[in-house]
Formats: structure tokens, sequence, C-alpha cells
């Protein structure tokens, strides 16, 4: 069971609303910033297939602009899917370029 | 010497700089001269090694003494210091060579200067800025891989995706020092970009004075995949008696 | 942890490490109260102090506790060994307790196969089979074989069971393997070992001269310490002199390359050039300098059955002037190939009365068939210019292992010593009967075996019983292949207690599942004569217990009760209040256990509440007599310290047409020994996952070998198949290569020699014979 941890940069001024509509998703815990647009999120899931499809639709959520993956880790169970493994890591979605 | 402290105060206070591999222009001219055969007694000075290998020899090939500025120092306030946004935006790909995002005068970039400044860093008063420090002050043309951005248009649009940055500030534990994330050819010398008035922000160590950065920060690249440690078979190898308990204990459990 | 705890732990550490990136990115970032319960708080996890397991350095560490697991690591900064920094094994040294495959019971082998058991029917077979090998065989038919990773009560238990008890001199340790010549050095020039200096001479030195010591790699956080000398004070130098260009070579001021085994030329060519240069302290050297000649042509042990022992003849200062007229510049130049000038440069550093100088070495020279030559050499040149015993001026041995010095030295876990003394010496053998309350008789007073005399016995018979603790000799032997073959063999009887398996649990008869490290409490003493304490900070898992309490629990299914009489809870004081009788003087006066549980670690001689820093010198030493002077070399009975008259030999085996390379071995910063736990941390296994050879670029050229192509390499005792590295983490001299050992999987001592200093019995694994193969069909040109 994946358990993984991004920072999520939210579309200007969507920070509560991206919070909100996280927090209503299966597995996910999000702690907002206080101070500025960004988001913790931590995801808590059955395998990686599950890890990809929840970020995909992370992703797709229009208020989302990025999406960035910071902690991976999977039970002893199965070790080979390391979610910071190269294959995994290359699905990732990196900050836009901006501040 | 102060406790290195990431547990001081931060939760994780280094991050480590994303980049990852330059195209290959490493040029490696094997010029020494050769030794006997057998080497027991040697004629003198026929024992060099060879070049120095760039990603061992670097760490050490920029000290303080060489520098403009102290890498201790973080510099006046108000310069215009690098950001990770920015040092990202400069390069198309993580490792990619940056573009050079300051205008050239023509005899710059007829001769290359670059190295004037970028060798050993210190307040350039035409930027506003710290120049950075490069990490292979050993090259001097300069443009064979850094050219400057001349219009903001594209010719046509482009598809290109970059891979991901790495994962920075990635340790085994509370307080662990950061695996270094990214190759080390072309940027041995950690002081480019990990301290001085001219380190990115955001991946500034917290402690530039130290120099043998390697003891506490290895590659984390050309293992196996992370997250994998030592293994070790069940059976050894041509051995004819595996360790075989009753419920088939013996490691890799 | 439960399940369930480690998913709350690990959620906790995946919102950390998104905190840590998102105040990467905006540096100001704050979050609410809701993170407080995501983000562990490094204050409130327990921080007990340990010295780190890794290395003879000793550093101090902290270790952060959380529900009964080892989770963090920082450096002491209480500690002045290392003033809170670590290197990389260091800071992920806690996670070498927790590898998926720790042996967690006991097994014994049955039918040829290992069968789990309990812990009380594993001691039950060791205790019987010692008692009917004996029975069978005689006393010297059992040994036992530790380390220099053993803590202090280990040795100390395993050395009055055996010497005292069993009453046989079969007790080794791997130190044997790794500083056995700097004991002898330090025995044959002082007469008491162990460093007369300390670590705060690398803040007083101006010139650092390393003796074939990759020390950047080996001994890092002193090398950073020293870098730090360097950056603060003014014209400090560090010169390498190497027979391979290293991360040292690239740190160092100077690096200067020497043929194998020439060492001992350029040390007495810098004699040579002291003396002609009038650059000797003429008044110290009357003072406290005697001169004496031992053998030469003394041999290299590679015959089963080896025996030499040294003699000093007194000598005066004329013929060791004559002796030092062999060595000019010039003809050790052809014999090392260093020039000339370059010799005479290193000799005016040493001559400088200006200027500090420290030398340091490890296994460049300690593992060497001429070691405590070359250790007494070094020494002739600090004596000759008065460099010695005073802050910055100081030759320094650096040790291998946590405790080298503290167990197997202090202790005297060697097959001719005891606690105090040697067993060939009645007075120190009867002191010994006295502290364990056992008859004089018990005590042989003959030695037996040096490890690999040991290793050979038990090939040829005479030793049908061996117990391992705390190492891996099927890794670490010289010339294994002859070695494994022998423990293997019928009738030949090995326990091994450890933590992983490895190729020694492969041909154990039994595995005891042994503690490790703060799972225990214990003492170990670094090579600075530092003793550091640790308690037990986490419960060892399964049947695990300490290589102490086995042998406890050995000796008394073996009926010594009344020798091992400590509670489990008292054991400890119990064995430090008898252990430290034996160093009951002001030489080697040891600090009360009350103060070691409350500081990281206090230096011996411990004399009135003071460490002494600087031995043999009055200032600072209260056993240095002012009568003789600024100095006082007690442990000779002449007051001096001894110039020993040393002549440059060859190895025994050199490059000929049919292997005509060097084979060099040693260690990588990431690896500790024989990998058995630094590769079951993910960092450093990751960092370096195999062994490789490193090949010298132009005799790559020349064989047509491409970097990361599998090559192949043979000696007169075996040949490996493994990957060549070309200019990776050093660069061997042309017609050398060089390979680490920490790879079970690629055992290079199955290649390397056995022979070793006849005087240390130390093994040389830094030469051999070596042929270079192209595995590809195409064939050297």
């Amino acid at each position: 069971m994946p358990i993984c941890s991004y920072v999520v940069v939210p579309a200007d001024g969507a920070r509560g609303a991206v919070a909100a509509s996280l927090a209503s998703l299966p597995g996910c815990d999000v702690v907002p910033a206080e101070n500025a647009d960004l988001l913790l999120l931590v995801t808590e899931t059955d395998d990686l297939d599950a890890e990809a499809a929840l970020r995909t639709r992370i992703e797709a959520m229009p208020e989302v602009r990025g999406l960035v993956l910071t902690f991976g880790d999977v039970d002893p169970d199965t070790p080979e899917a390391d979610p910071l493994s190269r294959t995994f890591r290359k699905a990732v979605s990196s900050l836009p370029d901006t501040p | 010497m102060s406790d290195e402290g990431p547990l001081g105060g931060r939760l994780l206070g280094i991050a480590v700089a994303a980049l990852v591999m330059l195209a290959g222009v490493l040029a490696v001219g094997a010029t020494l001269r050769g030794g006997p055969d057998v080497p027991a007694h040697p004629e003198p000075g026929t024992l060099e090694t060879g070049q120095p290998i760039t990603e061992e020899a670097a760490v050490f090939s920029t000290r303080a003494a060489d520098l403009a500025v102290d890498p201790t120092v973080q510099g006046r306030p108000g310069a215009s210091g690098r950001s990770l946004a920015g040092f990202r935006a400069l390069r198309a790909y993580p490792g990619a060579p940056p573009r050079i995002p300051h205008a050239l005068a023509d005899d710059e970039f007829l001769q290359a200067t670059c190295n004037q400044c970028h060798r050993r860093g210190g307040w350039a008063p035409r930027f506003g800025a710290y120049a950075p420090v490069s990490p292979h002050p050993e090259f001097s043309n300069c443009l064979q891989c850094h050219v400057p951005a001349n219009t903001g248009e594209l010719f046509r649009p482009t598809g290109w995706v970059a891979a991901a940055w790495p994962v920075t500030g990635r340790r085994a534990m509370e307080g662990s020092p950061p695996v270094v994330p990214h190759a080390l050819e072309m940027r041995g010398n950690c002081v480019s970009c990990h301290a001085g008035p001219a380190a990115v922000a955001e991946i500034r160590t917290t402690h530039p004075e130290r120099a043998n950065c390697r003891q506490c920060h290895v590659p984390a690249l050309g293992g196996p995949e992370p997250g994998a440690a030592f293994s070790r078979p069940l059976e050894r190898p041509g051995g004819a008696a595996p360790p075989d308990g009753p419920d088939g204990r013996g490691g890799g459990a | 942890m439960s399940p369930v705890e480690r998913r709350i732990f690990l959620k906790r550490m995946a919102m950390a490490a998104a905190a840590a990136s998102a105040s990467s990115l905006v540096p100001d970032v704050a979050f609410g109260e809701e993170l407080g319960g995501y983000v562990g708080d490094p204050e409130a996890l327990e921080w007990r102090k340990t010295p780190c397991r890794f290395c003879g350095v000793g550093c101090g560490l902290l270790v952060g506790l959380e529900n009964g697991r080892a989770v963090a690591v920082k450096g002491d900064p209480e500690s002045s060994v290392n003033r809170g920094l670590c290197c990389v094994k260091g800071y992920h040294s806690v996670q070498a307790l927790y590898g998926g495959d720790r042996i967690t019971r006991a097994q014994v082998r049955r039918d040829g196969r290992l069968v789990e058991v309990s812990i009380e029917e594993a001691l039950d077979v060791v205790a019987e089979r010692i008692r009917s090998t004996i029975a069978e065989h005689g006393k010297d038919s059992v040994a036992m074989y530790g380390s220099g990773q053993w803590t202090i009560p280990d040795g100390y238990v395993a050395s009055k069971l055996f010497k005292g008890a069993l009453g046989t001199n079969n007790v080794e340790a791997n130190a044997r393997l790794c500083m056995a010549s700097a004991v002898t050095g330090f025995m044959s020039t002082f007469g008491l070992d162990e460093p007369m200096g300390c670590y705060e001479d690398i803040d007083h030195a101006d010139v650092f001269v390393l003796w074939g010591n990759n020390m950047a790699e080996m001994h890092p956080v002193l090398f950073s310490r020293m870098l730090e000398r360097r950056r603060t004070g003014q014209g400090v130098q560090i010169i390498d002199l190497a027979t391979r260009t290293t991360r040292t070579s690239y740190a160092a001021d100077r690096s200067l390359l020497f043929a194998p085994q020439s060492d001992l030329a350029i040390a007495n060519a810098i004699c040579h050039e002291l003396v002609a240069n009038h650059w000797v302290d003429e008044s110290f050297v009357e003072r406290h300098v005697a001169f004496k000649r031992g053998k030469t042509d003394i041999g290299y042990g590679l015959e089963d059955g080896f025996s030499f022992t040294d003699e000093a003849t007194d000598v005066g200062w004329d013929e060791y002037v004559a002796f030092l007229a062999d060595y000019t510049p010039e003809r050790v130049e052809a014999i090392s190939g260093v020039p000339a000038e370059d010799i005479r440069w290193l000799a005016s550093l040493y001559g400088d009365p200006a200027r500090k100088v420290t030398s340091f070495w490890c296994m460049g020279m300690n593992q060497h068939t001429r070691g405590t030559w070359i250790n007494n050499l070094v020494y002739n040149v600090h004596l000759l210019v008065g460099k010695i015993a005073e802050p910055g001026n100081s030759p320094f041995s650096l040790t291998g292992q946590p405790s080298a010095c503290g167990t197997v030295r202090e202790v005297g876990t060697l097959t001719h010593a005891l606690p105090h003394g040697v067993v060939t010496n009645e007075d120190d053998r009867r002191m010994a009967a006295e502290i364990w309350g056992v008859p004089l008789e018990n005590i042989d007073p003959r030695p037996t075996y040096h490890t690999v005399e040991m290793f050979r016995a038990l090939d040829r018979g005479d030793i049908r019983f061996m117990w391992v603790q705390v190492t891996n000799p099927m890794v670490t032997m010289p010339h294994l292949n002859r070695y494994r073959a022998g423990a293997e063999k019928e009738g030949r009887f090995l326990v091994v207690s450890d933590v992983y398996p490895t190729p020694t649990t492969d041909v154990a008869d039994v595995i005891l599942p042994a503690s490790m490290w703060f799972e225990q409490e214990g003492l170990f003493g670094n090579s600075e004569r530092r003793t550091q304490h640790f308690a037990q900070l986490v419960d060892p898992p399964g049947d695990c217990m300490s290589d102490t309490w086995q042998l406890i629990e050995v000796a008394r299914r073996l009926g010594y009760e009344e020798l091992f009489p400590w509670s489990y809870e008292e054991h400890i004081d119990g064995i430090w209040a008898e252990y430290t009788r034996f160093h009951d003087n002001p030489k080697h006066r040891m600090a009360p256990l009350d103060e070691l549980k409350e500081r990281p670690g206090i230096m011996w001689p411990y004399v009135d509440g003071q460490e002494t820093k600087w031995r043999y010198n009055t200032r600072h030493d209260p056993a240095a007599d002012a009568e003789y002077g600024d100095f006082d070399f007690y442990g000779k009975p002449d007051h001096r310290a001894w110039i020993w008259l040393r002549p440059y030999e060859p190895p025994p085996e050199v490059p000929d047409a049919e292997y005509p390379m060097w084979l060099n071995t040693g260690r990588v910063v990431e690896h500790w020994h024989t990998g058995s736990m630094t590769r079951r941390v993910p960092v450093l296994h990751q960092a370096v996952p195999n062994a490789y050879v490193e090949v010298n670029r132009l005799d790559a050229a020349e064989m047509g070998i491409r970097n990361r192509e599998r090559v192949r390499l043979v000696t007169r005792r075996g040949s490996l198949e493994l990957e060549a590295r070309i200019d990776y983490r050093g660069q061997p001299t042309r017609g050398q290569v060089f390979v680490p050992f920490f790879d079970e999987g690629l055992l290079v001592n199955e290649l390397t020699l056995d022979s070793f200093c006849p005087i240390s019995k130390q093994p040389d694994y830094k030469k051999c014979a070596v042929r270079l193969e192209r595995i590809g069909g195409r064939t050297a040109s």
C-alpha cells in the first residue's frame, strides 16, 4: 500500500477550492498553506495503479496547476513497487517554471 | 564547527540541486607518459595515474581562497539571487547546459571571456548580482554549450516534454544528509550551486565551510532502483547445503 | 512497531517531506495547527548518545528513538572527536539494525542442513562441542576468533573464558588483519601500544603527511577536520603519499606516487636528508633516543608453522648514519619512482623547525609484509627531529575498527596477550590469574596461533572447533580458497555469532543470533585512547543475544559459573570493575563507568580526573618523570624511544611475465569492511552496489578494455570476473589494479596472498602479482 506525499500548486485564488476537492477524495489528507498558494497532500492507496489513477484525477482538476511528488513508500509486501523508482517518477509532473 | 543541525530548526534544511546529465561534451585526452610494464623499479616521474577524475577532483577544485567571495557569505542584501525556478527555466531538461541569461557584448561573444567572472564568482555591478561560479572552469570554450537567447519567439511550436526534475531533499531519515540526485559529470563542484552568494536559494547548503561534501552526500544514481538494499540469495552460490530452516529462513525474508 | 504504527509513521514522514519541499519553494511558507499532527517534532524524539560502530575514528552520535526504534541520527556536538559531524555511514548507521534478513533465531546444522532451534539448545550444543573437542583433541584444538568490533566486555569475557578457564591461548581477532603492525611498531619503538598524541594534533599541525592513507574515504571525519585546519590556518599543507590517486590526492596540496613497498626506502631517504642537512634535533636525540639493529632478510610467512623472533642489537649514531648511506634520494628515486627533489622537499618539511608535522597512516603501512618496519621508520623520522608527543607534532597510527584499540589491543584478545602484558611473562600471568580467580597454571605461557596460522591449523586439523564473533573471515581472509576449504572439512566445527547471513554463516555448524551495537550495553575504545560507553537503547529482535552474554552462557554450561557470576542487569558494571583492575596505574588508568556513561568518551590515562592528551610529555602526562627532561619514553626500560635500522626489502610476490601487474585492495567510503551491514542500508548500497576493478586508462587502452567491460583477474591462487572501471573512484598507477573487498559476491580475497609481516603476523592485502585478462576475445597486444 503506497503512501505518497505531494506539493500541490493551485490556480490563483483556488487554494480553498482545491483543499475541499482533495479532502473529499478517498485516502487523501490535505494541509493548505496559510500564507502561500500551496497545499500539502498525503495519499494512501491500495497499489501503484490506484496511486497513478488518483494522481491523474487530481491533475485533471481544472483548478490544479501543478503536482510534485515529494515522498513515496510502499509496504515491504510489494517491494518492487517503489514510487520513487524512475519509471514512477517519470510520470509525475513537475512544477511549472515560475516562482 | 557548529552542528549541522538539520534538525535544529527547520525540518529539512538542505536540498540538493536538480541536474542530471549534460550531453557528452566531456573530452578527455589521455596524453600522459606511460610507465614500464613491471613497475617494481619504476623510472622517476612515470607513476602518474592520468588526468584527474572529474567527479572526484571537482569537489576540491575550488577552494575558498580561489573564490572572489567566501562561500560562507550570503551576499549583500538586495542582490538579485538565483532561485530554483529560474535555475530550471534556463535549462531545457535536468542536466542541460543553461542558456546565457544576460546580454553579451560583441567582444565577449567573440572571445568568450566568461571565466573572467565565472571562474571566481564575485559581485557583478552590471547585473546587480553575484556571478555564479562555474562548476567546470577548466573548460574555456564556453559557447560550445552555452548560448544566449536572442529572441523570445519560436520558429514553429514545439511538442517537447522534458524529463521530470529529480526530487530534492531525498533522505533516509529525519536529519540524514540528502543524497545527490544528479550526475556529477561537469558538476562535481558543489560550491557552484550550493554555496556562496550566487547559490540557488532553495538548495543552498547550511554548512558551506565544509569541503569534503561527499563524505556525507552520496550519489543516488547509477545503482539499482531507489529503495532497494542488498538482499542475499537464499542459497549460497555453488554451495551444496542451502541454509534452510523449517520456515525457509535463511535470508531475504 | 506494529503495521498501524508504521503507517502513521510513514504518513508523518510523507507530510514532513512535502512540507520541506514546500519550504524550498516558498521559504517562509507556514502551515497551521493541522500539520502538528503529521510532522514529527525532532525535539520530541528521545536522543541518546553512542559512539558510531563503523571505523576506528569513534565519532559521537546521537540516536533519535521513537516507539522503541532508532529512527534518526545526528552528530553529537559534545563529542570532541567529530564535533557534530558524521560521514554518510554514520548518518545512516542505525538503518543497519533493520535489514530484512536479520538473523533472529539460532540455527544448528543437522544432516547438512541448518535447522532452527531455541537459543538455549544452540548454546547447549556449543558448550557440549567445546567439551567433547577438548576431551578428544586437547585444549588447543578449540579456538575463539573475534574482532575489533567486539565491545570491550565481549573481548574481556572471551579472553577470560579461553585463556583463564579453558587454558588455551587460541584467542585471536580480525584486528590481526588490521592493526597488528601498528601494535608491534609501537611496542618495538616505544614499549607501549597506542598513539602518544590525539586528534587535537590536527588543530595544531602545519603539515600533514598521509602515508598510503586514503583518508578522505576511510577516515572522512578526521579528514574534514584536517581540511578545516587548512582552511582556517596559515600555510597549512596536506601531502598525499600513495600508490594510487584517490579523492585524498585531489584534496591534498601535493600528491606523490610511489611504487608498492618502496615506502621503506622513502622513509629512510627522508632520514638521510635530515642527517645530511643537519636538521636533526641533536639534544632530543641525545637525551631521548637509542639506536637498535634488528634481524634482516626475515621472510614472508608463506609456509605453515613459520616462526620468527626479532632481536635488538645496540648500535650507535655512526652506525645509523652508515646505514642511511644506502638511501640517498637518487638511489631511492630508482626504487620508488619518487623524484629525488620531491624526497628532499618532503624531508625539508619534516626538518623545518618552524613547522609542526603530523603523519597519518592506516592500512597502507599496516597491511604490509614489512609493516612493523615501516611503522618504525616513520617514528624514526619524527624522533630525529624531535617532532613527537606534543600538540601538532604527531606520528599518528589510525585504526580501522571501532574497538580495535579498546578491545583487541587493550584487553589483549590476541594469542600472545593478556589484559595486561603478555602470556610469556610470569608477572603478567600472575596478575591475570589473581584478578580472574584462576590457578596460575591455567594460563599457558606459550602463545599458539596468530590469525593466519589459526586458519591454517583449522585446515590441517590441529584446530577442530572455532567460534567466530562479529567478523566475516570467509570474506576477509587472504588466500581465501584454502581457508574456506579448510573450514568446510569433515570434523571441523564452526560456531558463528552474527546479525546477517554471510559467507561465514554459510559454512557454520551453529549460527547464534547476535544483538548488535546499542541493542546491548557496551564500550568501545577508539584510536586516540578514548573509551566510549553506550547504553542499551533498543531491544534486540527475536532471540538475539549479545556476544558477551552468549560467552557467559556457554561458560556457565561448562561449569565456570563462579568466574562469570554477574546478573544480566549488572554484568557490564561487574566486568568493567574487574577489567579496569588490570590497568589501574598512571600509565593506563581508565575512567570510572559512571563518568563514561555521562560523557561522549574519555581518554586514558585518566588520572585525577584529567585526560592525558600527549603521553610521554612531562607537561601533559603525569606518568612521565621530569627527571628525564621534557619527555620520558617510559615504555622502555632505558626511558628512550628506539630508532630501528630497518632496510628496504622487496615484497614476496612481484609482477613477472606471467602475472604482470600489482593487485591492491581496500575500501570505499560508503561501505564498511565486508558490507554485511552497509549493503543493507539502501543509500549506501545504491551508491556502490558492487565491487569493480579500477584499471589505469593507459593500461586499458593498451589491452582494448573499455569502461564497464567485464574482465578477468587471475593470480596464482584464483580468478575473478568483474567490471572494469576507468577513472571512476580512484586511479591506480600503470601496471596496478585496485579492487574493493566489500562484495561477498565478488571475493577478491580468493586472489590475495597470505604472506604477512614476520613480526606482527599481519597479512599484506595491498600487493601481489595479478594478470588482467580481457574476456571479450581479444588478447593484450
